[in-house]
């Protein structure tokens, strides 16, 4: 079987397979971003404070940087439901999973948005009589937004192609529908391929929109 | 830094110059009158309000935004907000600052771009324009708020002298139309000779010479003007300074 049979004779379940991705993928982004911006902005305070108090707040984010997400799954999958006596789904470990990905990324991100942003054009705000809280509504956000825009698509284009983790977990997302497939028809290169398609078919024309929007901006020039 | 005592009277369209080496204290000065620097003595007097700075007391931020909004300060980094468009940087101050209706801060838009040839970019985003155009653009940003002094540091630095000198005049044939006043920081003789009517000398943060442009760049008294002088080459731009007789 070619790949394109294997999508036709499977479309169906490469159907379901992305509605389970995205699903997870759009939460994730959506969540982990609102948690990020938070965390940033508290990893940016931190840069000046003590000792102990930068290691505390930056403890989380290094732990969770350094563990294989392959890790994480399993353990918020098994281990946590295990001791807190819960019953957990696939799909809410890889929401919550893939969240705490996107929110280390994103509070990164921010940080150093925030740390980076130009002095001259934040003091341009202030020389014309404009309010402080208003310079950081109506010109150091735009401005940290702007600057964090390229890193923050990338970022999620990143957590796409690593949900495929979730398969791990017997979340029935993609790579876990490939498996299947593979399963029932023994061939395995043909549906990988297949599988590749489909995430070239979601990713190119992301990363296609992710570089315009950068031009636009001009940061990416 | 130690700066002053300085003493400084800009009248309505009129313009000063402060010239001075590098770390002579000339920006220090303006980022003064623009109060981003609190004075430890002396007195600012404007149109709209006086300041007394001899108790050490923090300043109002309503007071300070309120004087920023009279005393304008330009950088010479230009530093145009990337996000807006040109018009949108120009028509900021006042629509957010002023309040005034998109029509009312539109027209005053026109009036500048036009009155600064920078029609043919309004529509631009800022990095795509050219040196001398942002820094116009920055400059109409500023008159954009009418206010009673415009403080330009260094406005023509990054520009060949031909292209500075019709900036210049472009710069200062708007101030004095709307009545603005300037001060403007330069180390470059040719600048302050053209743009302004008073000079004050600065060297190490004092004033070491002050008086009307001509006669002070044409009769420098102070070693330090004279070294500033002698440095431009300014022979070229107006007769030979001449070192009175007893000044040797």
């Amino acid at each position: 079987m070619t790949p394109f049979e294997i999508l036709v004779s499977a479309g169906p379940a490469f159907l379901r397979g992305l509605r389970v991705s995205m699903t997870v993928w759009l939460l994730a982004c959506v969540f982990g971003t609102a948690l990020g911006i938070i965390a940033g902005w508290f990893l940016y305070r931190a840069r000046g404070a003590s000792t102990i108090t930068r290691l505390a707040v930056n403890a989380v984010p290094e732990i969770l940087k350094s563990l294989p997400v392959l890790v994480l799954l399993v353990w918020f999958h098994y281990l946590l439901p295990y001791y807190l006596g819960l019953s957990v789904s696939p799909l809410l470990t890889a929401v919550v999973v893939f969240t705490l990905i996107v929110m280390v990324g994103v509070g990164e991100i921010v940080q150093s948005a925030i740390a980076n942003l130009p002095r001259g054009e934040i003091e341009a705000g202030h020389a014309i009589g404009l309010a402080p809280i208003d310079v950081g509504r109506l010109i150091a956000l735009p401005l940290a937004f702007r600057s964090a825009s390229p890193a923050l698509i990338l970022l999620y284009i990143d957590v796409l192609k690593l949900s495929t983790l979730a398969s791990a977990i017997a979340l029935e997302e993609l790579l876990h529908v490939t498996d299947t497939v593979i399963a029932k028809t023994y061939v395995a290169v043909p549906a990988y391929t297949a599988l590749a398609i489909v995430f070239l078919a979601l990713i190119l024309p992301l990363n296609w929109a992710a570089k315009k929007y950068s031009e636009s901006l001009g940061v990416v020039r | 830094m130690t700066l002053g005592p300085l003493s400084l009277d800009i009248g309505r369209g009129q313009a000063a110059g402060i010239m001075g080496r590098s770390g002579s204290g000339k920006s220090t000065l303006l980022r003064m009158l623009a109060l981003f620097v609190q004075p430890d003595g002396g007195s600012l007097y404007t149109r709209h309000r006086s300041w007394d700075f001899g108790a050490p007391r923090p300043i109002a931020p309503d007071a300070l935004t309120a004087h920023r909004r009279r005393v304008v300060y330009v950088s010479q980094d230009n530093t145009l907000w990337p996000h807006l468009t040109l018009r949108q940087n120009i028509e900021f101050g006042p629509t957010r600052v002023l309040q005034l209706s998109a029509s009312e801060s539109h027209a005053r838009a026109d009036a500048l771009l036009e009155a600064l040839d920078l029609k043919h970019v309004a529509a631009s985003r800022t990095w795509t324009v050219s040196g001398g155009e942002a820094r116009r653009g920055a400059v109409a940003r500023a008159l954009a708020l009418e206010p009673d002094v415009i403080l330009l540091d260094e406005p023509e630095t990054g520009l060949d002298p031909v292209r500075a000198a019709r900036q210049m005049d472009l710069i200062l044939s708007t101030c004095e139309r709307a009545g603005t006043g300037a001060v403007i920081v330069s180390h470059n003789p040719s600048t302050i000779l053209r743009a302004t009517t008073m000079v004050h000398v600065l060297h190490a943060g004092a004033v070491v010479e002050t008086g009307a442009t001509q006669t002070v760049l044409q009769y420098p008294e102070h070693a330090e003007t004279q070294a500033l002088l002698a440095a431009a080459a300014t022979a070229a731009f107006c007769s030979t300074p001449t070192v009175r007789k007893e000044t040797l």
